[in-house]
């Protein structure tokens, strides 16, 4: 597990994080919050972590966790 | 010019900008767009040799983004007193900063820009609710990174 998934998993409301480094993608299970501001402030946090982590990420997907 | 995204959102606090990790949430509208989208940058400009006027070739310019805030106040005194506006000197430097989206199904996004300077500040509005609406133009020389709507 790299750092910046370590650190995504320390966001509130994500699940499980995976950096495909080749494709310059981060994949982020989250969970589906009722209050959306949570949301956002999840997505905020989640990008600060990816540009601290200085790695060309060009996409941050969300998909939404089955168990919540 | 049109931008290529556009959220007109006044007092919604859902649009926000974070620059170097400090968070703006009284934002009118913000936009971004690439400029100069051509395989070695669309932008060009005539280019002359010494002391001629006639133009012997084309300059291309670099690629780079262009993001347009409104901020719903008078951000130029932070601004500047963080030197990002200087009138001495280069305008220092936005290491990361990040804008949240919201688009019509109410789903927001992050889309982050590194290496971002203030270009201009050229037009101050009063809106017809009588708020201070400052207009704020970036450039941003570096990778973006977007989020996928949530």
């Amino acid at each position: 597990m790299t750092e910046l998934e370590k650190a995504l998993l320390k966001v509130e409301g994500v699940t499980a994080a995976k950096v495909d480094v080749e494709n310059r993608v981060v994949t982020v299970a989250y969970k589906p919050q009722v209050n959306h501001a949570k949301i956002e402030q999840m997505q905020l946090e989640i990008a600060k972590a990816v540009a601290a982590a200085k790695i060309d990420v060009l996409l941050i997907d969300y998909v939404k966790a089955e168990h919540s | 010019m049109p931008i290529s995204t556009v959220a007109v959102l006044h007092g919604n606090p859902t649009v926000k900008v974070a620059m170097d990790g400090v968070d703006f949430t009284k934002i009118a509208y913000l936009g971004w767009r690439p400029v100069g989208t051509g395989p070695g940058g669309a932008m060009v400009s005539p280019r002359t040799v010494a002391n001629t006027s006639k133009v012997v070739s084309f300059m291309h310019h670099h690629k780079f983004a262009e993001i347009v805030v409104g901020f719903d106040e008078d951000v130029l005194a932070t601004l500047i007193a963080a030197g990002k506006i200087s009138m001495t000197a280069d305008n220092a430097v936005f290491t990361t900063f990040i804008i949240t989206q919201k688009n019509n199904e109410a789903q927001t996004r992050t889309v982050t820009f590194q290496n971002v300077y203030v270009q201009l500040s050229s037009d101050k509005y009063e809106d017809a609710a009588e708020h201070q609406i400052t207009e704020v133009t970036f450039v941003g020389f570096d990778t973006i990174t977007i989020g996928a709507w949530a």
